[in-house]
This record gives C-alpha cells, structure tokens and sequence, in this order.
C-alpha cells in the first residue's frame, strides 16, 4: 500500500502539483471529445469514454499514454473498476438495423482480453456490477439477480459484510453476498431512482432521485440525508466524502455546471470549481481524496485537479 | 305454461341480440383498434422536453405541457395498439424537475433501443410555425452519430408531423447542420449523450397565438402524437393498421374565427371543440379570446360517412367524407351564421348631418349582402339617383352624396326582404328575427359658408420654455384645402423674421384635420416664435379664412434628449404580441383590434422610417363594464431605472379614450406598474411622456410605487364608455428620454443660395454626430449613410424640403465601428463625406 501511495504521489509531481483549484489539462479536445474519467483503485489509470459513451480508453498517468480497451458502443455507460485496477466491468450493446442488443463483459485493461459473460439481448434494463471480492458478477434481472463468474479467482477483500446494491425502478435493492439475502428499501416512494453509487466500505450508497436531489443513506435504509441538488456522485476512497456536480441546463443544453465534494451527511459541502466559461461534470475523487479528475463539456476535455 | 314459454322465448331472442350486438361492438373494435405486431424485442424512451410550466407561450399554455402531453399519449398508443416491449419516460407529471443529465442518463442505464425527445418551438416572431426534427450529426456537414437511427426517424417524422399538422418545415436536420456551431461531436445534448440513435422534434411554435390555442386541446396533442406513432410503425417497416382518423378545424366561415362548442357527428361518435368553459378558463379570464375549433374522431371505417355539425348561433352543417387509408382524413368545416344581418354602425350616425359630395354615407353591415338585391330593397327618400359601392367583402355600402342637396332630411330604408349571401332576411329592428325594415336618416348640412377654425394648437399660446425641436401642431375644426396651406401657414422666428426649418404633414381625421410641423433644425434658444396662419386658408368646400390668425410660444434651452431607444419600429413590430394574444386584453372585438408595421404615416421628428399602427374596437356591450388592451413587448431589455422620462410619439384620433405606459418590475417578478392614464384628445402627433422621476403611477397590480430596474411591459389603452368605440393610433419612437440643454446652437436662418453637405461634427463619433447641409430651393432631398461596401445602412432624410439650412442628428448605437460615409442628393446636386465611428 505504502507503494502505491509513493507511485501516485510521483505521478502527480509529474504534474508539477497544481496548485488548488487550478486544473491541469490530461486529454481529450473539441474535436476528440473525452468524458467520464474514473480512477483506477490503485491510482496509476484513468478510464474514460468518448461522446455517446462509446467505447473505452485507459489513460497511464506515469506515461503519459492513451490505450484503447474497446469502440463498442455503450461501453463508456456505467464502467467499473475491479479492485485490482486490471479489469473494467461494463455493458456493452450492438445495433441490428433497430434493434439493440446487449452484453455484459469484463475487459483485461493490459492484454484487451475479454471475457464476455452474457449473451447479447434484447432488453437489458439494468447495470452489473462487481461481487464476492470481484470473483462474481451480478446482473440483475426482472426476477432476481444472475451471477456470474468474473475469473478473478482471489478474493480481492474480505466479503463477510459485503453488500450490491442495485436499482429496480423506484426501489435500491441489497443483496448479501454471503447469504444472498435480498432486502428492497424504497427511500423515495414512487420516484425513480437513478446513478445508485455504493460507498467502498460497503456501508452507505448516494443515489438521485429523478427529478429531485441527491442522497446518501446508509446500506440498511437508514439515516437518508437530503444533499440537495447535485448529479452524479462518486465515493471518496475513504467513504465519506461523496464528489458530484450540480449543473444547469435550458432544456435542450447545459449552460453551467460546476463540482462540489460533501460529506456524507451532508456537511462541508465545498465548491472546487467556480468557473464562469467552463462547464466541468463527472467528477471523480483520487484514491488518496487529495485530487478529483473530471471533464469539461464546453472544450471536451479531461483535467486533474489537486483539491487540498 | 304457455305465457312463460313465450316469455322464455323472449328472453333467449334478446340474449341472442345482445350477443350479436356485443360481437358487431368486438369485431370492430378488433378491426380498429387492432394490435399490430413488429415491435417485440423494442423499447423506446420518450423524453417530453423541459418540466413543470417551462417556455411559457402565448397565452400561458408552456411548451413543457404540451410535450408532457404529447409523449403520455403516445406511450399508451403504442402500449395499447402494439407488441412493444416497453416504452421509458423521462417524466410523466408536470410537478418534477428532471434536468438533462438525469434524462439521459436513465435512457442509458435502461439500455434503451431509442430516444426521441419531445419539443416545441419559439420565436419573436409570433407567425412564425413550423416543424423540425434534429438528429445528432458529427460535425457541420458530417455523418449521423452512431448507433444509426436517428436520421432515419427523423426523415420518416417530419413528413408525417408536418403534414399532420398542416404547416410548413424547416425539415430533418443534422444538430450541426442546424446550428451552424462547428464540432466534432452532436451538438444537442440528448444527441450527443446517449448510448442509443436519438433525435429531437420540434412540432410547431408555442410563441404562435393559433399554433398555441391548438397545443391546448388533448386531441390536438393526440394527432401529434398518432403521427409520432405512425413514424415508429413506419420506420420498423410495420404495415399501419387503417388510418381511420378523421380531424378538422371547424371556423366561422366570416370572420375566419375558430368555433367553441361546435359538435361534429360521425358514424356515431360525437366530439365538442373546445370551450372556455371546459379548457380555455384555464388560460384566459375573457370566454371570447380562446379557440382552436378542432375536432378530432379514430376508428372511423373504410367508406363514405355524413359528418354533421352543429353549433349555437349556427346553420347547421352536413357534408360527406369518405376515409381515406393514406394518412389522416382531413375535413375543415365553414359554418354559416344563423343571425340574420344587421345594420351594425352607420357613417354618418343616425340623424347625423354630413356635406354632400364630400362625405359619404357608410353603412356597414353585420354579415355580407347579397348585393344584386340592394337597388330593389334599399330606398333614398326624397327619390335621388345615387351610386352604390359595395366594399369589404360585401359588407360596407357607401352611398355616394354628389346629388343629394343642401339641407334636407334624407331617409334610407332597407327593406326587411334584403337577404345576405347565405339567404338570411334582412334584421331591420337588431331583436334577432329576419324580415323587418331599418329606416336611417341623414340630414345634409347647409351648404358651409365658414372657414376652418383651429381648435387646438402646440406649443399653446404664449407658451414658455418651449423645447428646441417640437413638432408644431395647428388642429382645424374641419378638412382643409391642401393648396392653400403652404401660402398660409408660417413659423417664424420673431428676432430675425425668418421662417423655422421643418418638414410639414397633413392630416384630416375624422373629420377634423391637423398641420404637424416637424422642426428640422432645432429652434434658438430663448427665443420667441410666432405661428401664423394668413388669411386665405381654404376648408375644402372653399371657404377662406379672412383674418390672420397668431400665436406666439417662447423656447427655453432645453430639449428631449433620447437616451435609450427602447423601440423606433424601424424593424418591425416583430418584438410585439398582438393585443388579443395577451390574456389581460379584455372588452374588444378581436378581429378589428390589431397592431401593424407601417411606412405611410411615422414620426418625422427623430429619423423615423416605420411606426406601429394601432387599430382599435371596444365591445360597448361587454360585461362588467370592463375595457383593457395590454400591446405586450415581448423583449425584456433594455433595462432602465427611474431617473428619466419614459416617452413615446403618439398619433391622436381625437376620440378621447385613454392610453398609458407599463413597465415591469424585474426585481418583482409580478410588480407591473402602470402611468396615469393619457386622455387621447388630440389628433396628429404628439409627444407624451412618464415623468419616473416624479413617481407618480396608475393603478393596475403594481404597488404603486415605482421600484427599478424596469423593462419595458406595454402600451395598455382603454375605452371611456359614450366616446367613439374604434379608431386608430400610431406609435412610435419609444424612448427613455431627458429634457435637457442641449449645445446645438441656431443657425442663421437664411435662405442659401447653393446646395451644401458639411462635414460631420464631431468626427470621430461615438454614438452620434451632426450633419448639417443646406438646401437651395424647395425640393425632394435624400440624405443616406452607407459602409465601405456601399451598404445603405441609415436613411436619414427622405423628404419634400423647403430651402434652408439644416442640421440633424445621426444616431449610430446600432451599428458597429468602422467608415461610413454620408451621401445628400437632392435635385442634381449629389456629394459624400468620409465619417468614422469609434465605439
């Protein structure tokens, strides 16, 4: 651990350390647009997709250098780490003539390997997600959940409190892993809930309401805290501070959007960007919560941003 | 025994009719209403764009509405009548607010097959209406986004929607096409953010006062929609069921005027338009400014029906419409009135006088008239040999007078056997009932023998501290000989004798008539002028003044200075609601109250080339007794406080009703503050003006006190009941404006003896500059300024002018630094400067 804490460090004094609030640029331009950054585990990577949420990239912050993991469409849409940072969980779809299909697949970031966990369907409403240490991975379905195995073979954490949680329409449902115990909480009756994002400790989850705000709550129902307006949130690393963007738009475009961090209950909220011209979105903490990335809609690309 | 055997029987025999009926009632709900298949394994997520009451339309009916209204139909047809998987919503209530981001981002986490987005349009302009759909397109004059889809649907809908909805397109775009913004990606977020082929339609503009009325009415949003889901049939290649789906507008077929309440009948369904009653309350506190006069009727068979209609106060109508399989089955229907004609206004009024061969008699009629019959039924007494001319559409008589004599009682009768064009009796008495005789009588006037006298004048006699550039304004009593006036009528200036450069107009305005003298060149200071009428001045019978008439006003230093132009009209009166599209307007007569651009009659004080024609009609017989005109300006800038005077030129018909200004409060987004009201007393043109400074306001529902910053609401006028009920006024130059000093000093004012263009002073300007230039004789006189290019970009002075030395303003704030260069023609003399504007 110690290693990969020396590792990010080094790689963020080869970007000379911005000073807060002052991002430095990564990749990605109007004409290349580049969205949706996501920190690898260990802190070396950032995954990303293009407009439409098509395809995947990694980006080696040591290096410098770009990689493409797949052009498949979707594939951008919902992406996640497994917590060795070596493998990307997403949905990916294909279109015959009208219709669309989709699959679920594990991508090896270093060979392009991938493992292909699911037909191709026709109607795939919901999101997978990594489970049991990352050995499985769950799908929900109408009817319950399809576990899969990832090929992962060693547990990357303990699974003793391990909780999913996913959503089914107006519902976050929790699933144990170990005993697969299934508990439905509706914590806004009636009202859709969408980008359901689960704390790394397994404890709370953050979610939206469409429509209405943004919530942390803890994984058992309990303790719901209104965070107010906001899209989007990611976990800090740690589990309590969630990093999310409350934007504006006219109805057919944004016209501003900024990011703010706040704890889980709803305390410090703290705006670390404030820019008139610039309309920054999807943000995502650093592992160590010392610096955030996120895009930029208006020039299409991603920056790093040290937020100390 | 035998009694219930038969009773039995009975009972059997109706079981069996009902039976029947019931299987009739399903296999043609089987055939109509029948599921079609082709969708299984297809989802689509319908996203009604914007949420709650969002882009407001004319008369409070939101775009957001609207859309929400739209796409829950078309989720239920295609739920309803098709095997589709599933159909996703971005939001199904007009209470949440869903922003964009959460749009797309629930279509991409449902892995939805498609995406369209439900919108409708705005604009200024409020004519403009018409359809369009955007798909997302990599770049200005790129390919579709992928996945594929968009375009195809977009091309198959826009057909469809615009044919359905009977208006024009702008067609199937790319997004970058469209924009004309460069980029590599989509440039319409749900375009550019979705996982799936999505596109945008644009069906119509909320910002059309009819388009709008229409957006109301569920059924008018079930026909967008039923062309939204032919498109998806369409574009999965699934044959469509039979159309069966029979609309139309159902309109007065005089006034063009869509019909509330009319039932229309077909092949046993019935359906209403829309009434205040049962809709438009919702939207309006007046039951006569709402209506759309659609019906709309599906599963209507193959073959050949009787559409019937009817509605109160109207023939009825039956027409044959055969169903057609194509596409909808249009049937507009024109309803005749059943209210006998009338007599509706006479010019002049009853047991008026008027002056043979000058004036006419007008009698204008409620309905148009079967004019063939109106030698037979229309009777002069004393007999006299008289012309008739029949006008608007058959609705207007004009009698013409030369061989009527002086001072005798003239009776017209109109026979109660005269018939409108549709056959209703003539309705002689107005109690509703045809077949009755109306008797009009008229008294020519003894033949005049007066000269015109002037009734009102400014600036008024002996007035002080008079501004340096008024208009002038001689009010007679009577129409003048034009070539009499310029004889006649002087300004001079009593110092030196010379006369005052101006540019003069004449009015005559019912029956009365007005000298405007728009002064050129500003007056000296602090001098006095005298206005002169000379004896010799004709009425139009010929009768001359014999006496010369003066009056003397004195200036002071000071002048109306413009300092934020709010409105010149120069482009139009495109920024300006008409005043029955506002839902404050109460107690006029929709179709003759309007505004219009006009180029024939503007203020020549400022450099004007347009104005806005206002024409009027109060209803005198509206309930509560309650008049309001609310002329809305749609854009909210510029922004002013109250340190100024808020102006505008008024056209004055002599009428007496009232007008006043309206500003809104933007710090309260419900404060509108309103002027004491203005008593139109005047004809020609006149400045008015709001003193902010003063604080002093009307009532309306405002607080009373004058709380900037503003922007400009609306002209608001209203009737005084006993004064004449229709008229017309001009507006123009709306202005906040300062009543300063100003440093334009008098010219010697001496006929100059060569055409001259100075140099403009100052030079550099920034935003205006003065050009003088003199003028050797009377003569038509052009004054332009022109770019680089050779561009016209100003007009300044296009006109009849008299000799003399001249001075005007040019004002540059609406146009950019840069050369330009000023050109006078007049006569055979034509010469430029060289002018720069430095911003």
């Amino acid at each position: 651990m110690k290693k990969l804490i020396l590792l990010f460090f080094l790689v963020l004094a080869q970007f000379a350390l911005p000073q807060q609030n002052s991002p430095i640029y990564l990749l990605g331009s109007a004409d290349d647009v580049s969205i949706n950054p996501m920190f690898s585990p260990d802190g070396n990577k950032i995954v990303y997709t293009k407009a439409g949420y098509q395809g995947i990239w990694i980006y080696d912050l040591a290096t410098k250098s770009l990689k493409q993991i797949t052009d498949e469409p979707a594939a951008g849409f919902g992406y996640q780490w497994s917590s060795d940072s070596k493998s990307i969980l997403s949905r990916v779809a294909k279109f015959e003539d009208t219709k669309r299909f989709n699959a679920v697949k594990i991508f090896d970031i270093e060979s392009n390997q991938q493992l292909q966990l699911t037909d191709y369907q026709s109607r795939m409403p919901y999101l997978p997600v990594w489970s049991d240490g990352d050995t499985k991975v769950i799908l929900p379905t109408k009817t319950g959940v399809e576990v899969f195995n990832s090929g992962k073979l060693n547990k990357s954490l303990s699974t003793t409190l391990e909780v999913n949680a996913f959503i089914k329409g107006d519902k976050i449902v929790t699933r144990q892993v170990l005993d697969e115990k299934i508990k439905i909480l509706e914590p806004a009756k009636d009202a859709q809930i969408l980008n359901l994002v689960t704390s790394p400790d397994g404890s709370k989850v953050a979610f939206e309401v469409l429509g209405g705000n943004l919530y942390s709550m803890n994984i058992d129902g309990t303790n719901i805290t209104d965070l107010g307006k906001g899209n989007r949130p990611r976990w800090s690393s740690d589990s309590k501070k969630i990093v999310y963007m409350i934007a504006e738009d006219n109805g057919q475009d944004f016209t501003d959007s900024d990011i703010y961090s706040i704890n889980a209950d709803g305390t410090q909220k703290k705006n670390l960007t404030n820019t008139i011209d610039k309309i920054e979105m999807n943000p995502c903490f650093s592992p160590d919560g010392k610096a955030i990335v996120f895009d930029v809609y208006n020039d299409g690309s991603i920056y790093l941003m040290n937020i100390e | 025994m035998k009694k219930n055997t038969n009773r039995t029987n009975f009972l059997l025999v109706m079981k069996k009719i009902a039976l029947l009926t019931f299987l009739i009632i399903l296999i043609n709900n089987s055939i109509f209403s029948q599921r079609v298949t082709g969708l299984s394994g297809w989802n689509i997520f319908l996203d009604p764009g914007h949420s709650q009451d969002e882009n407001m339309g004319v008369y409070g009916y939101s775009e957001a509405a609207k859309n929400l209204g739209v796409a829950l139909q078309l989720r239920q047809m295609l739920l309803d009548w098709t095997d589709i998987d599933t159909v996703y919503m971005s939001r199904t209530n007009s209470t949440v607010v869903v922003s964009l981001s959460q749009r797309t981002d629930l279509a991409n986490s449902l892995g939805a097959d498609h995406y369209h987005s439900i919108h409708g349009d705005a604009s200024s302009n409020p004519s403009s209406n018409s359809t369009l759909i955007m798909w997302g397109q990599l770049g200005i004059g790129g390919p579709e986004k992928t996945p594929y889809g968009g375009k195809k649907m977009s091309q198959i809908m826009v057909g469809l929607l615009t044919a359905g909805m009977r208006i024009t397109t702008r067609g199937a775009m790319g997004d970058r096409d469209f924009y004309g913004v460069a980029g590599s990606t989509p440039y319409l977020y749900i375009n550019r953010n979705t996982t799936m082929a999505s596109e945008l339609s644009e069906a119509g503009f909320h910002t059309n006062p009819t388009q709008n009325q229409l957006n109301m009415s569920d059924k008018w949003k079930r026909l967008e929609a039923k062309t939204m889901f032919w498109t998806i049939l369409k574009y999965h290649n699934i044959p469509r069921p039979f159309a069966g789906t029979v609309v139309g507008i159902i309109k007065d077929i005089e006034s063009g005027l869509a019909v509330n309440g009319a039932i229309a009948t077909l092949n046993g369904q019935s359906d209403t338009t829309d009434t205040w009653e049962s809709l438009f309350h919702k939207y309006s506190s007046d039951p006569n400014l709402l209506r759309n006069g659609f019906y709309y009727f599906e599963d209507i068979p193959a073959g050949t029906h009787q559409l019937q209609v009817t509605a109160p106060g109207f023939d009825p109508y039956t027409v044959d419409v055969t169903t057609v399989d194509t596409f909808f089955t249009f049937k507009d229907v024109n309803l005749i009135s059943n209210a006998p004609p009338k007599v509706v206004s006479t010019d002049p009024l009853a047991n008026d006088s008027l002056y043979p061969g000058i004036k006419n008699i007008t009698i204008n009629f409620s309905r148009p008239i079967n004019k063939a019959m109106a030698d037979s039924t229309i009777i002069l007494t004393p007999d006299t040999t008289a012309i008739f001319t029949w006008t608007n559409g058959d609705q207007t008589l004009i009698i013409n007078t030369t061989n009527f004599i002086f001072d005798t009682l003239y009776q017209i009768t109109i026979k109660g056997t005269l018939e409108d064009k549709y056959g209703h009796l003539f309705d002689g008495n107005g109690d509703g009932t045809g077949g009755d005789d109306y008797n009009y009588y008229v008294k020519t006037k003894v033949k005049d023998m007066v000269p015109p006298s002037i009734i009102d004048l400014y600036p008024a006699f002996s007035a002080t501290n008079v501004e340096l550039k008024p208009i002038i304004s001689i009010s007679f009593d009577e129409p003048l000989k034009t070539s009499t006036i310029s004889a006649t009528v002087k300004i001079i200036r009593n110092s030196t004798q010379t006369n005052a450069a101006y540019i003069a107009r004449y009015y005559s305005i019912n029956g009365k008539s007005v000298l405007n003298y728009f002064i050129t060149t500003p007056l000296a200071e602090n001098e006095t002028y005298t206005i002169k009428v000379l004896a010799g001045l004709q009425d139009a019978y010929g009768n001359a003044t014999t006496n010369d008439f003066t009056s003397e006003f004195t200036t002071g230093n000071s002048n109306y200075l413009s300092q934020t132009i709010i409105d010149n009209f120069d482009s139009g009166i495109a920024s300006w609601l008409q005043p029955t599209a506002s839902g404050s307007t109460v107690g006029v007569i929709p179709g003759l109250t309007k505004a219009t651009s006009v180029s024939s009659i503007f203020n020549l004080n400022t450099g004007s080339t347009k104005s806005m024609m206002f024409e009027y009609a109060y209803d005198e017989n509206v309930a509560d007794s309650v008049w309001l005109i609310r002329e809305y300006r749609s854009v909210a800038s510029p922004s002013f406080d109250n340190s100024n005077l808020l102006q505008a030129f008024v056209f004055g018909d002599g009428n007496n009703n009232k007008f006043r200004f309206c500003v809104h409060e933007t710090t309260y987004s419900t404060n509108y503050e309103v002027s004491p009201w203005f008593d139109i007393y005047w004809i020609g043109w006149k400045l008015v003006s709001w003193d902010l400074s003063q604080g002093i306001t009307g009532a309306w529902i405002g607080n009373g006190t004058l709380e900037p910053p503003f922007v400009f609401d609306s002209f608001q006028f209203s009737y005084v009941p006993g004064n004449v009920s229709a008229g017309t006024y001009y507006l123009d130059d709306l202005r906040i404006a300062t009543f300063s000093p100003t440093d334009v000093k008098q010219e010697d004012i001496q006929v100059p003896n060569n055409f001259v263009l100075e140099q403009n002073y100052p030079n550099p300007f920034n935003p205006s500059t003065q050009i003088k230039f003199s003028i050797a004789k009377a003569v038509n006189v052009k004054l332009i300024v022109s770019d680089i290019l050779g561009r016209e970009v100003a007009t300044l002075v296009n006109d009849n002018m008299s000799a003399g030395n001249y001075s005007i303003s040019f004002d540059a704030k609406n146009i950019s630094s840069g050369v330009y260069f000023y050109t006078l023609i007049a006569d055979n003399f034509k010469q430029s400067h060289k002018m720069i504007l430095m911003k």
